[in-house]
């Protein structure tokens, strides 16, 4: 159950957050995470660090409605909101890696998700590798979706 | 916990993402 609740709230903060026009350039963000979700989540499941309870619908070890729920649309909200200044994407990794941690706390305190061999600390030192990555990866999608966007704006 | 306690705290970390954006969309036009 809390998997689906996270697949839906995920999603309803997407169509308040999201700007469709800039989609062709964002969705890559929200691809990338969820590919960075499976595997490392197939990896770190597959020796036994932590382990997913009535994910509902499995794919490759996780819950499909956590994949195609809150790594793929926040990528794209992140790639989104990416900030051009250097300063403010290293504050913006830091926040969102909170985000992600604190979304994982919750998920484990309902018993979904279960630490064998894995702490909190771990969760955040990984989202802030991931969310350094994706911020390197999306950054110019993220300029041509500011370009973009600021066109739209002149309308 | 609750599905219920956890579908609220799930609102409201949704509802601090959606501020986080839009403070990042406000500090994006302010600075051009």
């Amino acid at each position: 159950m809390p998997w689906a609740v996270s697949f839906i709230l995920g999603w309803l903060l997407f169509f308040f957050l999201v700007r469709l026009p800039l989609l062709r350039y964002t969705i890559w963000g929200g691809l990338s995470a969820a590919l960075f979700q499976i595997i490392n989540d197939w990896l770190m499941i597959r020796q036994d660090l932590y382990q997913i309870e009535t994910p509902l619908v499995l794919i490759l070890h996780s819950s499909a409605f956590f994949t195609f729920g809150i790594p793929l649309v926040m990528g794209i909200i992140f790639t989104q909101y990416l900030p051009r200044a250097k300063w403010l994407q290293g504050i913006n990794i830091a926040v969102w890696a909170g985000f992600f941690l604190i979304m994982e706390t919750l998920l484990h305190s309902t018993g979904v998700l279960v630490y064998r061999h894995w702490n909190p600390a771990l969760s955040y030192f990984i989202n802030i590798l991931v969310l350094s990555s994706m911020t390197w990866l999306v950054g110019e999608l993220a300029a041509q979706a500011r370009r973009q966007n600021k066109e739209f704006s002149r309308l | 916990m609750s599905i219920t306690t956890f579908t609220e705290l799930s609102l409201l970390l949704a509802l601090v993402i959606y501020l986080w954006c839009r403070l990042l969309a406000w500090w994006e036009r302010e600075s051009g």
